[in-house]
């Protein structure tokens, strides 16, 4: 078997040939075909936005701002110099909704990432290696997706008072098990493939195998699956706050601010309209960039 | 089947042991205990101490949960330390709640998500296509809480249609019109956030089935395409929804945790909530072990619908 590949891999190495396993989509035509898709591109733009503007705000928005209060005008509603109204200290309600996002897209993004990182790993190792890391690894995975998140986040929140490094630790180390099954899935049916027996046949490593050869063809889904982890921490950070286990007020974060809108939401709903547009424009423009890569990156699936 | 069906139970057992210790020494290192939540504030040290002491929360963990564990053995699910009444008793009482908030909500779900997912694949880019799309693009992003509160806003303090919360009318006597008019708001909540989800996976199963060889051998054969969709593609494209409803099953007991803290529906949502904050270990374990069993049942129905829906299946 040897023997007749080694003239295949001599052409290969000498370029004349695709080589086994490189990523099949040059970055080119991949970005060609992400910019072909207006909605992608609108979300992209509307994310990059929110992002600039919410982590820029210390150099043109003070931080005094968000706690600052005006006993005399609560509730005051939205006005060209407090777009967003006052709330009922008569606090600025713009101020804390920029700053309130600036946390809550900390959260949610790093914790994907996290995620990301773990669901990614250990769903290699248990696709790739199979035996019984894959049996540890699955019976882990069920473990933890029968584990009641939210009684996870009771529990925490009686150890340490809820703080947006408790919340985005919590999001990331117990998000990734549906990750993990994917990365598991494409690592099973990749490493049966023909290039992968060729890459052992001709002496690569298992490190080489996995990270040059069947990682880069992982990567869509990776990405895609990442990209909507973001949208669901988005969600769930709200969620949390919602039930009095997030980030705890003064301090905003979108969730809080709704949450705290909630009693409210007769004399002022302007104050519970603005969060909660904003958590939706933000979650649609990521679900909207991940369906866009997927295309991009992966246009059989659709 | 029969012998399949044996297997999967017993590769269960290991996970629900596991299961119970983790979560037992979640509430046992979490710092305080039921007592502190059960007993007067007023009570002093002496008093916590003998309360605990009467509770066995003063045993060593192992003891502690082997109690719990032994009367499951001898199928009694135990007393709730806070309501001081049968963790079964307190159970019974909620779950015809949750089990007609998500029934509903989940029959209506499918009656609507099957549908739209099926025209827009079949229409793919087109116009009704595209609606689709970003009002589900829609209601998958929109907080179901944000949801709730902007549909009371327009529903119940503008509109009076509706009442705010609850499941019944205080201090009047139950009356099944007035339920359904409490029902109607989660429901409607809950039943839109799953529509959007389950009709895109809907749509994209449908589309990936009617690209197979075997429909364009249907096709092919001359057969009306009424036909080829609802005799050989439908149930294929049904598969990630059989998936997704053997995933719902668990959520009975976690119910709708945060529709129905936000409409005061008293399911075991609120009840889980409630009981894990006071550390109530025999409310909080019987309910996740309940879940777990939930997930390993509903696994194992979803792998035995999926023989029904595509015979190629071995189980």
């Amino acid at each position: 078997m040897e023997k007749t590949l080694t003239p295949d891999l001599d052409v290969a190495a000498s370029g004349s040939l695709p080589l086994f396993g490189v990523r099949q989509h040059k970055p080119t035509s991949i970005w060609r075909r992400f910019i072909r898709n207006p909605l992608a591109i609108v979300a992209l733009v509307v994310l990059a936005s929110l992002a600039i503007v919410s982590f820029s705000a210390p150099l043109w928005l003070p931080h005094d701002r968000v706690l600052e209060q005006a006993r005399g005008e609560t509730f005051a509603s939205p006005s060209f110099s407090h777009p967003f109204g006052r709330d009922e200290y008569g606090r600025d309600a713009f101020a804390r909704a920029v700053y309130g996002g600036r946390l809550s897209l900390w959260i949610a993004f790093s914790s994907a990432v996290i995620s990301t990182i773990i669901g990614t790993v250990l769903g290699m190792t248990a696709g790739y290696l199979g035996g019984w890391p894959d049996v540890v690894i699955d019976r882990l995975i069920e473990l933890i997706l029968t584990i009641p998140f939210l009684l996870l986040l009771i529990l925490a929140a009686a150890v340490a008072r809820p703080s947006a490094t408790s919340i985005l630790l919590i999001l990331g180390l117990f998000d990734w098990p549906v990750l993990a099954r994917i990365v598991r899935g494409e690592f099973i049916s990749l490493r049966g493939r023909d290039y992968i027996e060729a890459a052992r046949a001709s002496g690569c490593s298992h490190w080489r195998i996995v990270w040059r050869h069947i990682l880069p063809n992982a990567m869509a889904p990776i990405i895609v699956t990442g990209t909507l982890i973001v949208a669901i921490h988005l969600t769930s950070e709200a969620a949390i706050s919602f039930l009095g286990l997030g980030i705890q007020p003064p301090t905003p974060s979108w969730g809080n601010l709704l949450t705290n809108a909630q009693n409210y939401v007769i004399s002022a709903p302007f104050l519970a309209i603005f969060p909660g547009l904003l958590i939706l424009i933000t979650v649609l423009a990521v679900n909207l960039l991940g369906d866009g890569l997927r295309d991009a990156l992966d246009p059989r699936q659709r | 089947m029969g012998r399949f069906i044996v297997r999967r139970l017993l590769q269960a057992i290991p996970l629900l042991i596991g299961i119970s210790i983790v979560v037992f020494l979640m509430i046992y290192l979490a710092p305080g205990d039921a007592s502190q939540f059960a007993i007067s504030e007023r009570a002093n040290e002496q008093q916590v101490q003998q309360y605990r002491h009467y509770l066995g929360l003063d045993l060593p963990w192992y003891r502690q949960y082997l109690r719990i564990v032994g009367n499951w053995g001898r199928g009694n699910l135990g007393t709730s330390i806070i309501q001081r009444r049968p963790v079964s008793t307190i159970i019974l009482e909620r779950l015809p709640r949750t089990v007609e908030l998500l029934g509903l909500s989940t029959l209506f779900s499918l009656l609507l998500a099957i549908p739209i997912g099926i025209i827009s694949a079949v229409r793919q880019y087109s116009l009704a296509d595209h609606t689709v799309t970003v009002v589900s693009f829609i209601g998958i992003a929109i907080p179901s809480f944000w949801l709730a509160i902007m549909m009371i806003l327009l529903f119940s303090v503008k509109l009076h249609w509706f009442p705010t919360s609850g499941t019944q009318t205080i201090g009047e006597p139950f009356n099944l019109v007035d339920h359904l008019k409490h029902l109607v708001m989660p429901v409607t909540v809950l039943t839109i956030v799953q529509t959007a989800g389950w009709s895109r996976y809907m749509r994209s199963s449908m589309l990936e089935v009617l690209r197979q060889d075997y429909v364009r051998t249907a096709h092919a054969k001359g057969l009306p395409d009424r036909r080829v969709l609802f005799r050989h593609a439908f149930r294929n494209a049904l598969m990630p929804i059989i998936t997704l409803l053997g995933l719902s099953l668990p959520a009975l007991v976690g119910g709708a945790i945060i529709t129905e803290q936000i409409f005061a529906w008293n399911g075991l949502g609120q009840l889980i909530v409630t009981s894990a904050s006071k550390r109530d270990t025999p409310v909080v374990m019987t309910m996740v072990m309940i879940s777990a069993v939930a997930i390993v049942i509903g696994n194992l129905l979803a792998d035995i619908c999926y023989r029904f829906v595509d015979p190629r299946i071995q189980l």
